[in-house]
C-alpha cells in the first residue's frame, strides 16, 4: 500500500500541487464546500486522464495490486481533498470568525459526507464503465435519479432522526451517508480487482454486471415515471413505460453492441 | 529462475485471441516472438506483464503465481509502446518514477545511455521522433534491471546505425546482467542475429518453438526447371518465395527423401540448396495460407 501511495503521488505530484488559491475573506462562510468542489473537479480530471493516457495500464504491471491502486486513488483524490479543505476552512473560520465556528463545522460535516457519498458513486461508476464520456453519462444519470429521489431520502432521514434527541439530528444523517459511501467504495474495491485493461473501450467492464446495469436503468427509470401523477389509468401506465423502455434499449445497445444484419437474401 | 507461461487463454470482445499458450523463459535467454499481424503478440505481452487478466491459465515465477504476487512485479519490465503517459514526462522525471517502481533501477547507466544517444533529458518524450521514443523505451526497460524484459517491436523506426547500437545494448544486457529478453518482432532477419530461439504464435497458440539449427526438415532451394510450366509437386509441397522465368526459390516445410529424388530428376536443370533463415521458417509455417493466396492471385490475374 505504501508503494502504491508513493508511486502514484510521485507520478501525479504536479497535479496535487494545484490546490486552489485562498479565496477572499468575504466568502469565508462557504470556503469549505467551495474548496472541496474545486479540488474534486481537479481530481476527476486527473482520474479520467489516468485512463486516457494509459497510466492505469502501466500501473497494472507494477508491484502494486489493482485493489491498492483503487484505495490509493480514493485516499489521494477523494479523502485528502475533503480533509484538507475542511482543515483549511475550520482554521480560517477559527481565526477570522470564531463565533461561527460551530455552524461552519456542522456545514462542513454535512457537505463532506454528501460529497464523499457522491464521490463513491462516481468512483464505482467510473470503475465499471469504460469510455470516459459514458462514465460522465452514467454519473449524471445516477446523480439525477438521486436528486429526483431527494424528497424520499429526506423523509427517510426524518423518520430515523425523529426518535432521536436534537443533538443527534445533525449527526445521524452524515454518519449514515458515510457508512453507505464506505459500502459503495468497498464494492468498487472488489470490482477494481477484476478489471482487465482490454475492457477499456467496453461500456461495462465487468462481464457479469452487463445485464444488471440494463435492468437497473429500466427499473430505476420505471420507478420514477410510475411515481408521476396520472399513471393509474391504462393509457397513463403505457405512457410511463415509454421512457424506461427507450433508455433500457439505448443502454442495451451500448453494453452489448448488437450487430444487425439487414439482408434481402433468403 | 524461470518464467512459466502455462495454458494462458484470453478472449477479447468475445474473440479468442490466445488459447492454451504454454512456454518457458529461462535466465539469460533472448527469445523471439513472431506471428502474423493480429496474431495476439501484444495481447500475450500484456497478459504476461499483468495489464490484462487471463481468462484461464497462470504465469509462474519462482513457483509463485506472478499475477497474484505483486512483489514479484519489479522482476519484469514491459513498457507498452503506443501513446502512453510516459510521453508527457521528461527522461529526468521518468527516472524518478522508475527508481521508485524498480528496486534495482540503474540510475548511472540510465543517465549515461541517455547522454550517449543524445536524448534531451529535460524535454518531454512526446517531442521525440518515433525512433528516439523506441530507443528511450529500450533504455528505460534495461535500466530497470528487471530480470525479464519484454520488448514489442524494439527495432521499429530505428535507423541502421542506431539499430546496430541497440542490438549491442540487448546483447550486453544479457551477457552482463543475465537478463531474459522476449522480443516481439516482424523483422525476422534482425531476430535471426539476436535470438536463441523463436516462438511462433499461430492459431491463438504457440504453434512451434524453433532455433534455425533445429529445423533440419525445413529446406530452401533455388532451382531452374526445364519444362514450360512449374512442376506441380513443387506448389503442393513448398512455398514459392520468388520466381523469375524458370528460376524458382522455394522453401519446403517438410523436406523428405522422396522430394530430394524428384529434385534430382530431369525436370530440373539446376538445383542449389540455400541457407535457411527465420523468415523461411515463418513462411514454411504459413505454407497453407501462402498457397491459397497464391492461387487467389493467379485466379485474379
Amino acid at each position: 500500500m505504501r508503494q502504491a501511495l508513493k508511486l502514484y503521488t510521485t507520478i501525479r505530484k504536479n497535479q496535487f500541487m494545484l490546490i486552489p488559491g485562498m479565496p477572499n475573506q468575504d466568502i469565508v462562510d462557504a470556503l469549505g464546500p467551495e474548496l472541496i468542489v474545486i479540488w474534486l473537479i481537479i481530481a476527476i480530471i486527473v482520474f479520467l486522464n489516468d485512463q486516457s493516457r494509459r497510466l492505469d495500464t502501466w500501473l497494472y504491471t507494477q508491484n502494486i495490486s489493482r485493489g491498492q491502486l483503487f484505495v490509493t486513488r480514493v485516499i489521494l483524490l477523494v479523502v485528502l481533498p475533503i480533509m484538507v479543505a475542511n482543515v483549511v476552512d475550520i482554521g480560517l473560520t477559527a481565526a477570522l470568525q470564531p463565533h461561527t465556528l460551530l455552524d461552519a463545522l456542522n456545514v462542513d460535516i454535512t457537505v463532506s459526507a454528501n460529497i464523499f457519498f457522491m464521490s463513491s458513486l462516481f468512483v464505482v461508476i467510473a470503475t465499471i464503465i469504460g469510455p470516459n464520456w459514458l462514465k460522465a453519462a452514467g454519473t449524471i444519470f445516477t446523480l439525477g435519479l438521486l436528486a429526483l429521489a431527494g424528497p424520499t431520502i429526506k423523509l427517510f432521514f426524518k423518520s430515523i432522526s425523529s426518535s432521536m434527541t436534537s443533538h443527534f439530528e445533525g449527526v445521524i444523517q452524515p454518519i449514515i451517508t458515510m457508512v453507505v459511501a464506505l459500502f459503495i467504495f468497498a464494492v468498487g474495491h472488489y470490482l477494481a480487482q477484476n478489471i482487465s485493461d482490454d475492457t477499456v473501450d467496453e461500456a461495462v467492464r465487468v462481464h457479469y454486471l452487463k445485464w444488471p446495469i440494463v435492468i437497473f436503468v429500466f427499473i430505476a427509470t420505471l420507478m420514477k415515471t410510475m411515481s408521476s401523477p396520472g399513471r393509474s389509468s391504462f393509457d397513463g401506465f403505457l405512457l410511463g413505460l415509454v421512457l424506461p423502455i427507450i433508455l433500457a434499449i439505448v443502454t442495451f445497445i451500448f453494453v452489448f453492441k448488437p450487430t444487425f444484419k439487414v439482408t434481402w437474401d433468403k | 529462475m524461470t518464467l512459466v507461461i502455462e495454458n494462458i487463454s484470453k478472449k477479447i470482445q468475445d474473440k479468442q485471441v490466445l488459447e492454451n499458450v504454454c512456454f518457458e523463459l529461462h535466465q539469460g535467454e533472448i527469445v523471439g516472438l513472431v506471428g502474423r499481424n493480429g496474431a495476439g503478440k501484444t495481447t500475450l505481452f500484456g497478459t504476461i506483464a499483468g495489464e490484462l487478466l487471463p481468462d484461464f491459465g497462470h504465469i509462474g515465477l519462482d513457483d509463485l503465481d506472478y499475477n497474484k504476487t505483486t512483489r514479484l512485479h519489479d522482476q519484469l519490465c514491459y513498457v507498452d509502446m503506443p501513446e502512453n503517459w510516459l510521453h508527457y514526462y521528461s527522461p529526468k522525471k521518468i527516472k524518478t518514477i522508475f527508481k521508485l517502481a524498480y528496486e534495482n533501477f540503474d540510475e548511472s547507466w540510465y543517465d549515461a545511455e541517455i547522454k550517449r544517444f543524445g536524448l534531451n533529458n529535460s524535454k518531454r518524450i512526446r517531442t521525440y521522433s518515433k525512433g528516439m521514443r523506441a530507443l528511450f523505451v529500450i533504455i528505460v526497460s534495461f535500466a530497470s534491471r528487471a530480470q525479464y524484459v519484454l520488448l514489442d517491436e524494439p527495432l521499429d523506426g530505428l535507423d541502421v546505425l542506431i539499430r546496430d547500437q541497440v542490438k549491442q545494448l540487448i546483447v550486453n544486457q544479457v551477457t552482463q546482467h543475465n537478463t531474459t529478453i522476449l522480443i516481439a518482432s516482424h523483422n525476422l532477419i534482425e531476430l535471426d542475429t539476436l535470438v536463441d530461439r523463436i516462438l511462433l504464435l499461430k492459431n491463438q497458440t504457440i504453434d512451434r518453438t524453433f532455433a534455425i539449427e533445429d529445423n533440419k526438415n525445413i529446406k530452401k532451394y533455388q532451382l531452374a526447371f526445364t519444362g514450360e510450366e512449374l512442376p506441380r509437386f513443387l506448389r503442393e509441397s513448398g512455398t514459392i518465395i520468388a520466381q523469375t522465368g524458370h528460376i524458382v526459390t522455394i522453401v519446403f516445410n517438410d523436406f523428405s527423401e522422396e522430394l530430394g529424388i524428384k529434385l534430382a530428376g530431369p525436370e530440373f536443370k539446376f538445383v542449389e540448396e540455400l541457407q535457411i533463415s527465420s523468415e523461411d521458417v515463418f513462411r514454411a509455417s504459413f505454407a497453407e495460407e501462402a498457397f491459397s493466396w497464391q492461387q487467389e492471385l493467379e485466379v485474379d490475374a
